[in-house]
């Protein structure tokens, strides 16, 4: 009997709702309530939430590099998911064009690297 | 014409529905981060129908490439430019919402009878043979034998993408800007300067948060403990009051 591939995932996915609702209806009822302003607080890292910098405040335009390279490499991921799935049936010629890719992908990233963008100062 | 199962109908009222009150939800959020955020719904939305009409990697690539990284691009740069240019709701143009409605429906309408009248009679063709071997396998014949120039020209195009970002983003220092380490030791110990580590943020404060300054011996803030891209926060009398640790 063969399973439909989809049924797993659907599966994973009705396991963490029914786990987030259990975890966050449970707890308020089981756990034990000793008020203290200071568990509110950010603990030894982060920013007081509130109140809140007119705007939102602004991140460091450096953030934006941080972006573009996650993207960069998400995208490369991607063209290596059907290329594992493959691999038996490309041989070395898939593999060759593979370590091309990556390879110059790379020279993204060390052009960034060198030029330091990566630097925080 | 190939016939459209009850199943396939079904979902596509509901996903269809869900994509357009997501698209909709964009268009009239008044923050721009709740805008992106129904834009998930929408992006999400055709990952499923692309599932569905089986396109399995099409699908999951939406979902990871268009719902994951595109849309965290998105509220890194809202948060980038800040969030608080506020909408004016003053017509510039007289009768300007008007006309945007009507042309918006019309060419709405336009589109909508053209995809339907080129797309309404056509045959797959093919389509069976090429997912014989499962979507992703055929998909990958074809990407990396037929295709694979096109592949990897694509590679070229994430390094453009990288260089765009750093010439959008990347302040370059001039070269006797970068100070080596025997200057930077020089200036460390250099009379005037204190040479030990700086204070970690929130020791001895009434916060943990590392926007609030570490407190000196004599009780004032330590403001070499914060860094400069931190908002300073001036913590309120409710905030500043003891906790109730205190023993």
């Amino acid at each position: 009997m063969t399973i439909n591939p989809y049924v797993p995932i659907v599966g994973l996915l009705i396991l963490g709702a029914l786990f987030a609702l259990f975890s966050v209806s449970v707890a308020p009822i089981v756990g034990p309530k000793r008020f203290n302003r200071a568990k509110l607080d950010a603990y030894e890292c982060g920013i007081e939430p509130a109140p809140t910098p007119i705007g939102g405040g602004r991140f460091p335009v450096k953030f934006y590099l941080t972006a573009m390279l996650f993207i960069i490499f998400d995208i490369e991921t991607i063209f290596l998911y059907p290329w594992a799935v493959s691999f038996d049936m490309l041989g070395l010629f898939g593999f060759v064009e593979m370590v091309l890719f990556i390879l110059t992908v790379f020279i993204a990233y060390a052009y960034v690297w060198r030029r330091g963008g990566l630097n925080w100062d | 014409m190939n016939a459209v199962s009850t199943g396939e109908q079904v979902a596509f009222w509901i996903l269809g529905s869900l994509a357009v009150i997501g698209a909709l939800g964009m268009v009239l959020a008044r923050n721009a981060v709740h805008s992106a955020l129904w834009l998930v719904v929408t992006m999400l939305n055709l990952g499923f129908f692309y599932v569905i009409n089986s396109a399995p990697f099409l699908g999951f690539v939406q979902i990871i490439v268009y719902t994951g990284a595109i849309m965290m691009l998105f509220l890194f740069v809202l948060m980038l430019v800040g969030r608080d240019a506020s909408d004016s709701l003053i017509e510039t143009l007289r009768g300007q919402r008007i006309a945007a409605i009507v042309l918006g429906i019309g060419f709405a309408a336009l589109i909508g009878t053209g995809l339907a009248r080129a797309l309404g009679s056509t045959f797959t063709v093919g389509l069976d043979k090429a997912n014989a071997n499962g979507n992703v396998e055929g998909l990958a014949s074809l990407l990396f034998t037929k295709y694979v120039f096109a592949f990897e020209v694509t590679s070229a195009l994430l390094i453009t993408a990288a260089v765009g970002a750093m010439i959008l983003a990347h302040v370059e220092k001039a070269k006797e800007d970068k100070r080596d380490q025997v200057t930077r030791m020089k200036e460390r110990f250099r009379p005037g300067n204190y040479p030990g580590p700086k204070p970690g943020p929130g020791i001895y404060a009434n916060t943990m948060s590392v926007a609030a300054p570490a407190r000196l011996p004599d009780g004032n803030g330590a403001e070499r403990s914060i860094s400069p891209i931190l908002p300073v926060r001036e913590l309120s009398q409710a905030e500043a009051a003891p906790k109730g640790t205190e023993k």
